[in-house]
């Protein structure tokens, strides 16, 4: 596989989710991740950012970095915002097994992420919320 | 995203291109509206050509399906690919909504 380090600022607003999954999906077809797994980056991308258009920033729409590095059986991506202190992973996670009328939609989203993605990380680092995903290239056969 | 509205007899199928993701998920919840507005029907969501669905799109599935209940109509979704299926299954969406 490919080692790669690269790296994109966008303006954190939602209309440009379509365009950050499709930069951050081109880099990952690129470095060998599995189709399936494409598809799970983007349904977590889908809900990072939007997260972090929602929340992150008090007058949006502030940047949100995208940060890239491939290598060593691993394709990392940082999401790096200068809003408020958010860390999504403290959010309680929802019961599934509720029936419809109990049924509550608070943290479905970063639930999704943490099972679609082999790790997630967060930290806060100085004035910037540091949103990592990482998934593991397949090892090519023979 | 683009969505074909068909209906027939008192059944609305909606067919969805596309992804129903953050930003397409309004457009999905305001055409569902429409509909609702127009009374009692039963709603068939056809997701053959649906590429994913992210937690957006399954909390106005999620309305959609209370409204239907207390409409006392049906609601079912047809044709999802493997990734959306999977989805519906993580966040156990399989056990609150009829997938066929």
């Amino acid at each position: 596989m490919q080692e790669a380090r690269e790296k994109k600022a966008f303006p954190a607003k939602m209309e440009l989710i379509p365009e950050i999954s499709k930069y951050v999906s081109d880099l990952a077809e690129k470095a060998g991740l599995h189709p399936k797994q494409v598809i799970h980056l983007q349904v977590a991308i889908d809900e990072v950012v939007a997260n972090i258009c929602h929340y992150a920033y008090q007058k949006p729409p502030g940047e949100v970095l995208v940060q890239i590095e491939s290598g060593k059986g691993r394709f990392a991506v940082d999401f790096i915002d200068e809003g408020i202190p958010f860390d999504p992973l403290m959010v309680d996670e929802p019961d599934i097994n509720a029936d419809i009328a109990e049924r509550e939609m608070g943290g479905l989203g970063i639930f999704l992420v943490r099972r679609v993605i082999d790790e997630v990380h967060y930290k806060r680092d100085k004035s910037k919320n540091v949103f990592t995903l990482v998934l593991y290239v397949p090892k090519l056969k023979g | 995203m683009k969505i074909t509205r068909n209906t027939s007899g008192n059944t609305t199928t909606l067919a969805l291109q596309g992804r129903l993701d953050t930003v397409t998920s309004t457009q999905l919840a305001n055409e569902l509206s429409v509909i609702f507005e127009g009374g009692a029907v039963n709603l068939v969501f056809d997701f053959s050509v649906l590429e994913y669905i992210s937690s957006a799109g399954l909390r106005v599935l999620l309305i959609a399906q209370k409204k239907v209940n207390a409409l006392e109509t049906e609601m079912k979704i047809i044709g999802a690919n493997e990734a959306v299926k999977e989805i519906f299954d993580i966040t156990g969406f399989s056990g609150i909504i009829k997938i066929n």
